[in-house]
């Protein structure tokens, strides 16, 4: 995991990123001593931040600290867009995130648990996140004490996820499974072998722009190479159904789903307002096209940033002011427009 | 018929889960539903499922021994038949008996065997199995001289095992 340069991790191209968005690793610990988060008083979660951030600076790991209360509302909500706080963290007092330069490594303190560390990467990376994650969990146990036992392994708030504290995730686009209905299949049969298949933002949201997470449910017996590996196979094995679909779909309809990117294609050039629902709907059938070679001309990689920034409070965020939702639409737009400008037939003007 | 949860309104939501390989039903009225993060998706949110697993059996009174426990973080027992959750990393030892079967239906096992911290005492199976597993890893990345130093060191623990 490279920490030079400037580049977020969601900038970057990552392995098989076609139709694998992005890889999210996360570990819960909770520190020895301490009542769980419901009951830690206001002076325990206020020291407990402070401890971890001398813990993070031992480990010589640079992160930055955030403090939830000293943010506006709209940055917390652009964290939460990027997934790298809950929605219950965006109005919790105290807490914090320590963040990483490139935003791939993090770690909320008074979360559900006292830390969550999380790694983030870019494509189907599950191997380097959990690496990098276990790396960051060992380095902060040489300052803080976390609660563990020899038969639960981790002690956690939520039994859910006792042992390895370990919830891994690949975010992955499965346009065609979602409009055949086949998806619902592969969520029942994910569900069967300790597997959670949830929309973008996780429990009980609906599945924007045709993106599932899909997770470990279970974190208690298992090795956390074993939880990631039982994860990869299932993902791959999603990822070849996803890609047979497309292929079946484009031999019986010849034409369509081209007819459907370049519709898409126009709409993200050409439009002036847009709102969030139609722009993730477009921007996945044009994800789609340029994952099957239909257009060229922009990334997937970019097409994956799009996806936190056309989101309300990235809007306000690059504005730097609150926008009315007419705004907000037309600032989206604009977004879209610059962001897709070289959209282009495959194989013309390279 | 009453939901199975508060055994007070009239049940109007009907849910039926696999969680590892055990078929559940359950029958909760659309306030409990609501409580427990049960989405309109018909699968429980993680949040969702020990409250699930209490609601499904647990939470009946069942095991009656030291009713009325209060663990040093102040928890006590009826706290915890309701919300499934412990209100520390003591909780799990004291509700015990309340814990354990919930933890199995959750995660199919109760043996931790993954990552500890630096000096945490392990069980010699547990150390065996990762051991193993470290093996078979060094193997696949043809690292043969560590695979040589784990096989020596599975050798010895079994020899101590077979003289204890």
């Amino acid at each position: 995991m490279s920490r030079t340069g400037d580049m977020k991790w969601y900038e970057k191209q990552g392995p098989g990123s076609e139709i694998a968005v992005s890889t999210r690793v996360r570990l819960a610990r909770n520190v020895q001593g301490l009542p769980f988060g419901q009951r830690l008083t206001q002076e325990q979660a206020e020291s407990l931040i402070d401890r971890v951030e001398e813990a993070a600076r031992r480990a010589a790991d640079p992160f930055q600290t955030v403090r939830m209360d000293q943010l506006p509302p709209q940055r917390r909500a652009d964290l939460y867009e990027k997934h790298l706080i809950s929605r219950e963290m965006m109005n919790k007092a105290p807490a914090a995130l320590l963040i990483s330069q490139d935003e791939a490594r993090s770690i909320m303190v008074n979360e559900e648990d006292h830390l969550r560390v999380q790694v983030m990467s870019a494509g189907q990376s599950l191997d380097q996140c959990l690496e990098e994650a276990l790396r960051v969990g060992a380095l902060l146990e040489e300052s803080l004490s976390f609660s563990y036992d020899q038969q639960l392994g981790y002690l956690t708030q939520c039994p859910t996820n006792l042992g390895a504290g370990l919830r891994a995730s690949v975010m992955l686009h499965l346009p065609l499974l979602t409009r055949t209905g086949q998806i619902d299949g592969v969520i029942s049969a994910a569900s069967k072998v300790g597997l959670e298949i949830r929309g973008l933002y996780g429990e009980g949201s609906r599945a924007q722009g045709e993106m599932y997470q899909v997770s470990n449910s279970v974190t208690l017996g298992f090795y956390e190479q074993e939880l990631c590996e039982k994860l990869k196979d299932a993902a791959e094995s999603i990822v070849r159904q996803e890609q047979a679909l497309r292929q079946a779909f484009r031999q019986q309809y010849p034409g369509q789903l081209e007819d459907r990117v370049w519709r898409a294609a126009g709409l993200l050039r050409y439009a002036r307002r847009m709102s969030g629902q139609e722009a993730e709907a477009l921007l996945s059938d044009l994800r789609l096209g340029v994952c099957c070679g239909v257009l060229a001309g922009v990334e997937p990689c970019r097409l994956n940033q799009l996806i936190y920034q056309i989101k309300p409070a990235c809007l306000e965020t690059a504005a730097g002011r609150p926008l009315e939702p007419e705004e907000r639409d037309a600032a989206r737009a604009d977004l879209l427009r610059q962001a897709l400008a070289e959209i282009r037939e495959k194989g013309s003007g390279e | 018929m009453l939901c199975e949860k508060c055994g007070k309104n009239e049940a109007t939501n009907y849910y039926e889960y696999n969680i590892n390989g055990q078929q559940m039903k359950l029958h909760l009225c659309s306030h409990c539903a609501q409580q427990m993060g049960l989405g309109s998706l018909g699968w429980p949110s993680a949040m969702g499922v020990p409250n699930l697993l209490f609601a499904s059996g647990l939470a009946g009174g069942q095991g009656a021994q030291g009713a009325g426990r209060v663990c040093s973080c102040g928890a006590t027992e009826a706290e915890i038949r309701r919300t499934g959750r412990p209100g520390c990393a003591q909780c799990y030892q004291t509700f015990q008996d309340l814990f354990l079967p919930m933890i199995r239906r959750i995660h199919g096992g109760v043996q931790h065997v993954g990552a500890a911290p630096k000096g945490a005492p392990v069980s010699p199976e547990a150390r065996l199995d990762r051991l193993n597993a470290e093996m078979s890893q060094a193997i696949a990345k043809q690292d043969f001289e560590r695979a040589a130093q784990l096989r020596d060191e599975i050798k010895a623990l079994g020899e101590q095992g077979g003289q204890a």
